[in-house]
């Protein structure tokens, strides 16, 4: 009886959770149109992504092919929409299917684990799995659109469940199966989730070993459910395993950047992570007037939803208060404590316990957006708890009035549903309501005619689209309605489209194109080095295989940050170049074509050499700027040994050295435990000085740590000094200030030992730039002490003790504004570079910029300084002009014979003049007060009150748009809140209050106002606040009430008619007094940085001696190349970006290449093959024949593979990503592996549960 | 002397009377000492005071002297834990709210600690 009625009670509930798991995403489809954009993939066109996702390399990619192991990971999700596709259903029906899957894998797994862990227990399975279904996490997870993650990461509790009865029972190998065959449902989609999901499996394990008695049999288990899991998952473990350290090389600096990990950790902080809010995606932002998330802004703002958030964590942790508690209560909560504890990152308390985790422990900066990863712990845990709780208070009422306890139960389980509502509406995914457009599917018509057209088309090629977004990861936005990350052009229009700007290691030659064009938005890896614009564009175009180049007026191209130029204007500038003319337009796509020559996928380069480049990468746009420049050449930048050196050609490209300055530190601000801010007069400040000992002690053996270290001790040890010289207490400033030397002193010694050895990067000697600020201020203190207080003897000690140790850096590396001539702030500039062996060089410059140049009368300027080795010996370089000399132009220097080494040329700045000049004025906007001194008016002060915002401007007078700028000027805090910087640009002819409003007053608007505007729903606006902002970041000056100097450079781009200098405070309540900074001595100029460059040109041979080469794709990963009448050796180049494990193989006597040729290549003598799509043949799993040497692989054109190929004759080449051959074995393995478990599984019965 | 024995003549020393007035008057005297640096600390003014060091303070007093009940403990904490929501909708300092949250968390840890350690005993004595 008892049993029946618990089996209707699992039915009723059961059947609820399928009713909400279908009705849930049905409602995101109210115009039955697919959903598509922010984070999730749909697949468009399913054929083509066949031919492109089973595979390793992603020949569709924005990148000019990439590595791409990880997507391996989506081939069950695709090949369930193939299965759809094939059974008739519609793209949309099919969608709508994933997502119920989503939906009720959430709900029957959650069920299933919470009636693993407490049998006979429905009601909390019942709640734990809505709960687990319908939260504030997985609504943040669906305002991303992160469908494909969710798709995975839902089945983790089945997985457990799974797991937890396999221990349970007596049987081991067909529960291991079981759960083996589970872990397929859970995947990787996201690494460290996926690590997340396991440890939380593992920690389960441990748990369990208490419990039970016969440990062996669980130890058993586990191993053989982790060796069956290993089999079965080989497909994708072995290829994600051998892309990690490629990957890792390539962006690991930049995820493991600290500053990334307070950043995404802001939101995370424990009043948010407790009730599961912490998670970035549930996070909003203002555009313009319109939030980015509808919902996010509504929890933050209703007060109904702010109660309402808390019942999580209360019920959740309600769980320990009750006498029935068991072990698991205990061990549950126990594991949401700590993942809470995770999830909150470097938020209070003890975040520096995550900090070290992230810099010490290998592989945790996975984890760099922990409140990201760590929700499925903390859900896991609350999921179960809630359930746990609300069936105690249910079976304690129910033994007063059964009727009582019934109608708990509804009401718990329609608040919890209730206050997820946008599940239920809809509203949980973007549909229009905020910021972001909604998603649904709508593409116009012209995309299907311009992907008609271009199947017309033969032989292979790439699109290059413009504007192109800065990241691989920006979002692209679509005026009739998309946004998202997504290869959307290329999935449209079935060819490679390259769309976003470069980040992948190899693309500086897309980067240069860009630049070219007027697109480049990522000032920071441009900032470093002045490309001259050339009308040559199309010759850096053809060497990418692009035959097309796409203006997009589609694209909301004031979304793209940083600056792109409208698609008028890049019209504009296409139109300008040589060789590129228009071909049609599709609606609002207009298609331009290259006329030069377009290099094919695979062609021979010339054999006489081509051009060695050295030096910079980023002076591509130099390099190609030469007329006698030939593309078909092929250029090195890693040249081998053994070439014929009589026949090339040597270009050295020098490399400005800029010192940036870096971004204020923020993360090495944070305070360390425990969190108090002793100050210098604290009894207990020894202790501070006592943990910088020792962290100095530790990190001995790391210069950048150590320098670093030592910074902050100059710093305190300057606050000292500043203390006494105010209360006038000069008892102690001898010794202080003998301490504070012996710092510096230290610290140039790591220093100068770095730089020596040839570790020190440019961020260390920024640094010591900063502090060698001090040593100016000290000085100007120094001063005034002598002026106030008639203390000369104090002074004159200060000055005796004090050396001129800065003169002991190398005259090159030394800080320019550090110089002789400091009073102008002149100082020298200087090229570095490298020559690759001895010979007589051409010194050219490029005359682009010579407009903050002084000319003389005649119009002439001189260039003095010299060439300098790195022994300190130095050629002289004494050079005038002519005469007037026109822009960009290449001109020479002289010729000097260099020895091979590294060199750095140093020549002294041109002398520039103050833009500003004296009479600039601030425009305010918002709450602050501005004024010159009365005592000093060359020094203003900006004063914000406590809690306001409010920003100061003042445009650059006639802004050239290709110019460097240098801007400069010293400032102090008095109290409150420091001044932040920024430089901003537009593109109007005025930039009026309004515009600035417009631009600025998304972050400068106090939160009173933001929650006035609430209402004003309805206006779709797409502008970010970075709009028209240049800078990449803003930068927080120093919180000091010393004068510092601060310097950096800016280049305002293309198109930019206004350009200026902000400084604002914006609304902080963590500051207590009013915000009072001081600004003086405000300076702007132009920067003399124009290309330098070494060549060295030898007697070429017109030689034309190439093979014929026909070349087909059989997929991806895998071309043939035919070779007829190879006379000598020569250079193949394949146009995918390198990558060590591509091989080629020669093949002597091997099948021919059979199939119609699609396309003619006269320059290069290449013909191409109508390509195929065979995923698997059994020949592909073995080598095809003999290895090209790997020491003959070498990176060509900047970014493709190159093979020094010396059989001569006819024969063929197979080129091969190795890594498919490996995933082919592992995908035999795994799926024999399932093949067997599965029939031995179903041929024998499932046991029953032994208990 | 063997080890066992100074082991024990340790023990004794530690459960005397004496000595565990001694260790109250030492807790007493340590929080008092550390309000110092805490007091002093810059977020003060903003923030209550040092939260967290409090709550140990809290549980360790009554840990070792009128024993609470973990189920008494995490009341306390789910009665502050009500204190944030209206701090949330008044907009108040941020600062409060977190050190507010902090303390909440440090209370809810530390009644996990008294409870798995409570239960290590009594699965030792089993």
């Amino acid at each position: 009886m008892a049993k029946t009625r618990e089996q209707n009670h699992h039915f009723i509930f059961l059947a609820i959770i399928a009713l909400l798991g279908i009705i849930a995403p049905m409602s995101f489809f109210k115009n039955n149109l697919p959903l598509a954009g922010l984070d999730t993939m749909l697949p468009i066109d399913i054929h083509l992504r066949m031919k492109e996702w089973p595979y390793l390399w992603g020949y569709f990619s924005s990148m000019l092919g990439a590595d791409f192991s990880g997507r391996i990971i989506y081939l069950p999700q695709l090949l369930s929409y193939v299965v759809m596709n094939w059974l008739g259903l519609s793209l949309v029906a099919s969608q709508k299917i994933i997502f119920i899957q989503i939906f009720l894998t959430a709900g029957f797994s959650m069920y299933f684990l919470s009636s693993t862990i407490w049998k006979k227990r429905p009601l909390i399975a019942f709640i734990a799995a809505l709960i687990f279904m319908f939260n504030p996490v997985m609504a943040g997870f669906w305002q991303q659109f992160l469908s494909d993650s969710l798709y995975s990461f839902v089945a983790l509790p089945l997985v457990l469940g799974l797991f937890l009865r396999g221990l349970e029972t007596s049987r081991i190998l067909k529960p291991a199966i079981l759960f083996s065959f589970s872990t397929l449902l859970f995947l990787p989609y996201n690494p460290a989730i996926y690590a997340i999901g396991m440890g939380v499996i593992g920690i389960f394990f441990v748990f369990n070993l208490f419990g039970t008695k016969d440990k062996i049999k669980s130890f058993k288990f586990a191993f053989l459910a982790l060796v069956l899991t290993l089999l079965l998952n080989l497909w994708w473990i072995i290829p994600q395993a051998i892309s990690l350290p490629k990957f890792i090389s390539h962006y690991g600096a930049e995820i493991k950047e600290p500053s990334r990990l307070v950043s995404q950790s802001t939101r995370a902080y424990l009043p948010n992570t407790i009730r599961l809010l912490g998670n970035s995606y549930w996070g909003y932002s203002l555009w313009n007037d319109e939030v980015s998330n509808y919902i996010g802004f509504l929890y933050e703002t209703e007060p109904i939803l702010i109660w309402l958030s808390f019942i999580y964590p209360f019920f959740a942790f309600l769980a320990l208060s009750f006498r029935r508690r068991d072990k698991t209560v205990v061990f549950l909560t126990s594991l949401g404590i700590v993942s809470l504890f995770l999830a909150k990152g470097v938020s209070r308390p003890f975040g520096s316990v995550y900090d070290w985790l992230f810099q010490k422990v290998p592989g945790f900066f996975l984890f760099r957006t922990p409140s990201d990863k760590f929700w499925i712990m903390t859900l896991l845990t609350y999921s179960l708890l809630i359930g746990f709780s609300i069936t105690e208070i249910f079976n304690w009422l129910a033994k007063k009035s059964k009727a009582l306890s019934g109608i708990l139960v509804l009401v718990t389980t329609v608040i919890f549903l209730a206050v997820q509502w946008p599940f239920f509406t809809g509203d949980v995914i973007p549909n229009g309501k905020s910021a972001i457009p909604s998603l649904e599917f709508k593409p116009p018509s012209y995309y299907q005619e311009l992907s008609n057209w271009l199947k017309e088309q033969k032989g292979s090629f790439r699109i290059l689209n413009l504007p192109g977004a800065n990241r691989f990861t920006r979002w692209l936005v679509y005026k009739w309605g998309f946004l998202g990350a997504y290869p959307l052009l290329a999935e449209f229009l079935g060819r490679p489209v390259v769309d976003k700007q470069p980040q992948a290691p190899s693309d500086f030659l897309r980067l240069a194109a860009y630049y070219q064009l007027g697109n480049f938005s990522d000032i920071s890896t441009i900032i470093d080095q002045q490309l001259p614009m050339s009308k040559s564009v199309s010759r850096i175009l053809g060497l990418m295989n692009i035959r097309y180049v796409l203006v997009n007026h589609d694209v909301e191209w004031q979304h793209l940050h940083y600056g792109s130029e409208s698609p008028e204007e890049l019209e504009r500038n296409l139109s300008s170049q040589e060789m590129i003319e228009k071909e049609r337009d599709f609606g609002n796509l207009h298609l331009y074509r290259l006329k030069g020559t377009v290099l094919p996928e695979i062609y021979s380069a010339s054999a006489d050499g081509g051009i060695e480049f050295f030096g910079n990468k980023k002076q591509l746009g130099a390099f190609s700027s030469f007329d006698d420049y030939l593309p078909e050449n092929g250029f090195y930048l890693n040249p081998l040994g053994g070439e014929t050196a009589e026949k090339r050609e040597i270009f050295i490209g020098t490399d400005y050295r800029y010192y940036r300055e870096t971004f204020s530190r923020n993360y090495t601000n944070f305070p360390p435990f425990p969190f108090i801010r002793l100050l210098p007069d604290n009894p207990l400040y020894s202790m501070v000085e006592l943990r910088d000992f020792y962290r100095e002690k530790k990190f001995r053996e790391d210069p950048p740590a150590l320098i670093l270290t030592k910074l902050d001790l100059a710093d305190k040890r300057m606050a000292e000094i500043d203390k006494m010289i105010k209360t006038g207490n000069f008892s102690g400033l001898a010794k202080a200030q003998q301490k504070y030397e012996e710092t510096i002193r230290e610290m140039v010694e790591v220093f100068e030992k770095g730089w020596r050895s040839g570790e020190t990067v440019d961020t260390l000697a920024l640094d010591v730039r900063k502090r060698l600020n001090y040593q100016e201020n000290f000085l100007v203190w120094a001063g005034k002490v002598l002026e106030n207080k008639d203390e000369e003897n104090v002074i004159k000690k200060i000055l005796v003790n004090f050396p001129n140790w800065y003169s002991g850096l190398g005259e090159f590396i030394r800080p320019w504004w550090f110089d002789d001539d400091l009073a102008n702030e002149r100082g020298l500039a200087g090229y570095e570079f490298r020559v690759p062996e001895e010979g007589e060089y051409n010194l050219l410059l490029n005359t682009h910029d010579l407009e903050s140049v002084d000319l003389d009368q005649q119009g002439r300027f001189k260039i003095e300084g010299g060439i300098v080795d790195r022994s300190g010996t130095k050629i002289p370089l004494n050079w005038v002009s002519p005469g007037f000399i026109g822009a960009n132009k290449w001109i020479s220097l002289g010729k000097f014979f260099l020895k091979s080494g590294d060199y750095t040329l140093v020549i002294a700045n041109q002398r520039t003049r103050n833009l500003l000049g004296a009479n600039y004025y601030w425009r305010i906007f918002g709450d602050g007060k501005n004024w010159p001194l009365s005592d000093d008016p060359s020094t203003y002060q900006m004063e914000v009150e406590r809690r306001k915002a409010a920003a100061f401007y003042t445009t650059f007078p006639n802004p050239d748009s290709s110019a460097t700028y240098r801007v400069s000027f010293s400032y102090r805090n008095i109290s409150g809140k420091p001044l932040r910087v920024l430089i901003f640009k537009t593109r109007e002819n005025e930039f009026s209050e309004k515009d600035f409003e417009e631009a600025f007053s998304s972050f400068l608007i106090p939160s009173e106002i933001k929650r006035a505007r609430r209402e004003r729903t309805g206006v779709k606006v797409y502008k970010s606040y970075t709009i028209n902002v240049l800078a990449n970041e803003e930068e927080e000056l120093i919180k000091e009430s010393i004068w510092q100097r601060s310097i950096f450079d800016c280049h305002p781009g293309e198109g930019a008619n206004v350009v200026g200098l902000v400084f604002f405070i914006d609304e902080d309540k963590s500051y207590l007094n009013d915000s009072i900074n001081q600004i003086n001595d405000l300076r702007v100029e132009r920067v003399f940085d124009n290309p330098i460059v070494f060549r060295q040109t030898k007697e070429r041979e017109i030689l034309d001696e190439r093979p014929e080469i026909f070349f087909k794709r059989i997929n991806p990963t895998r071309y043939e190349v035919g070779v007829k009448g190879a006379v000598m050796p020569f250079k193949l180049v394949f146009n995918e970006s390198f990558d060590p494990d591509w091989r080629a193989y020669i093949v002597r006597d091997g099948e021919k290449i059979e199939g119609e040729t699609v396309a003619e290549y006269v320059s290069v003598n290449a013909f191409e093959i109508a390509p195929e799509s065979i995923f698997f043949r059994f020949s592909f799993l073995k080598k095809p024949g003999k290895e090209i040497s790997r020491g003959n692989h070498f990176l060509i054109n900047g970014y493709a593979n190159g093979w020094s190929v010396d059989e001569l004759g006819d024969y063929k080449i197979i080129l091969l990503y190795q890594p498919q051959r490996y995933f082919y074995y592992c995908l035999i393995i795994s799926i024999s592996i399932m093949i067997i478990l599965s029939s031995y599984f179903f041929l024998s019965g499932y046991p029953k549960n032994s208990r | 002397m063997n080890l066992l024995e100074r082991l024990r003549q340790t023990r004794r020393l530690f459960t005397n009377e004496i000595t565990i007035k001694l260790f109250r008057y030492l807790a007493i005297a340590t929080f008092v000492v550390l309000s110092f640096p805490i007091l002093s600390r810059s977020s003060f003014v903003r923030g209550l005071f040092n939260l967290y060091l409090a709550a140990f303070f809290l549980w360790l007093g009554t840990y070792i002297y009128c024993r609470l009940e973990t189920k008494t403990l995490v009341l306390v904490a789910l009665l502050l834990l009500l204190f944030l929501p209206p701090l949330l909708i008044l907009d108040k300092d941020i600062l409060i709210i977190e050190d507010l949250s902090i303390y909440i968390y440090e209370i809810l840890s530390l009644a996990i600690i008294q409870e798995v350690v409570s239960r290590y005993k009594r699965y030792k004595k089993r």
